[in-house]
């Protein structure tokens, strides 16, 4: 009986503890690619308390993020938003952004709210660097280039201005996937490849690759 | 005093199932193996260590650690040659950024352990601000 008291306290105290502002959701999921710039997003939240309620302040952890609040004072029923901005440019990969929102509800000074960014180019390489050490033998070493989905990419180009490196690109499926076999043909060796995909019309951002050999 | 117990062990595997539960497929459960590291660790490391600023360049410009190389995201392509100039494979390789609570110098290193495939990738733990606090 004692034990079934306890999880009952547990449980009213859970309840007890439940917000006002009432978020539609707390992660807020985008993708975007890194030209576009921008990523952008917005979180809404409702306020289900019996007391109007006022956004005074957000914080991010970034300058790559921005994030604007509602500015007016969000009356019991009410719904208000805060607007998310996300830099893509030059970023690749996964990102989870915190947004602290801060308001006058004592109940609820703070709230975290995320932003996760899906960044993917055109085109993935990997690796972005081959790297022989001192000594290594100069053998052939591979970097694959794979067209991301959802991306019309009819082919891809690849370049280096360094007459001493070696590069041969080979088509493993068209529109999809390549395989750039890169040698160099001497020791201390630096040098960049340039990787441009290839649509209809138009090509997209150039995307690089390093070379070293000590 | 046994009832006592009895709830007290109740109570701890009733707040040990959701911790579990968290720990295994929450998206920001902690990691079991941090690719952290801490100051006095990676300055041990002496001359061994790439230490690389992922903050801004205007926070670059106020302060770093001497002999970091400022690689942030909005720079990653003109930067990242130049890093890697410095870069062998003896070096650690030690990103920083503001303090504990941001997350860029977790991203940058993850770029350069994923993209360009290098070895020996760390964060330091605290960041800048952790380098200010250090005892000389």
């Amino acid at each position: 009986m004692p034990t079934r008291l306890s999880l009952c306290f547990l449980l009213l105290s859970a309840s007890l503890a439940r917000a006002d502002l009432n978020w539609s959701a707390t992660t807020v999921f985008t993708a975007a690619a890194p030209s576009e710039g921008h990523a952008s997003a917005q979180f809404t939240f409702t306020n289900t308390g019996a007391y109007p309620i006022k956004i005074t302040g957000t914080r991010t952890t970034c300058g790559c993020t921005a994030a604007v609040a509602d500015e007016r004072t969000i009356g019991p029923g009410q719904t208000g938003k805060i607007a998310v901005s996300f830099k893509t440019l030059g970023r690749n990969g996964l990102y989870e952004e915190p947004i602290v929102i801060e308001t006058n509800d004592p109940k609820n000074i703070e709230t975290t709210v995320y932003l996760r960014v899906l960044i993917r180019d055109v085109v993935q390489l990997l690796p972005t660097l081959l790297f022989w050490q001192e000594g290594e033998p100069l053998t052939p070493k591979v970097i694959r280039i794979t067209v991301t989905d959802g991306f019309d990419v009819k082919d891809v180009g690849a370049a280096c201005a360094n007459p001493s490196v070696q590069i041969h690109l080979e088509t493993v499926k068209a529109g999809a996937d390549y395989k750039l076999t890169v040698t160099p043909l001497t020791q201390h060796v630096k040098a960049t490849i340039s990787v441009t995909p290839h649509a209809d019309g138009h090509s997209y951002r150039v995307l690089t690759a390093h070379v070293r050999a000590s | 005093m046994r009832i006592a117990l009895r709830q007290v062990l109740a109570i701890l595997l009733l707040a040990l199932l959701p911790a579990a539960a968290t720990g295994m497929w929450h998206p920001r459960r902690p990691a079991w193996q941090s690719d952290e590291v801490t100051l006095p660790a990676a300055t041990a490391w002496g001359r061994d260590v790439l230490w690389i600023d992922a903050r801004s360049d205007a926070d670059f410009a106020r302060g770093h650690i001497p002999g970091a190389a400022s690689l942030n995201e909005d720079h990653w392509d003109e930067r990242l040659p130049g890093v890697l100039d410095h870069w062998d494979t003896t070096r650690k390789i030690v990103v920083y950024c503001s303090s504990l609570s941001c997350q860029t110098s977790h991203d940058v290193a993850r770029r350069l352990r994923d993209e360009a495939s290098l070895p020996n990738v760390f964060v330091l733990q605290g960041g800048w601000e952790a380098w200010l606090k250090r005892t000389p």
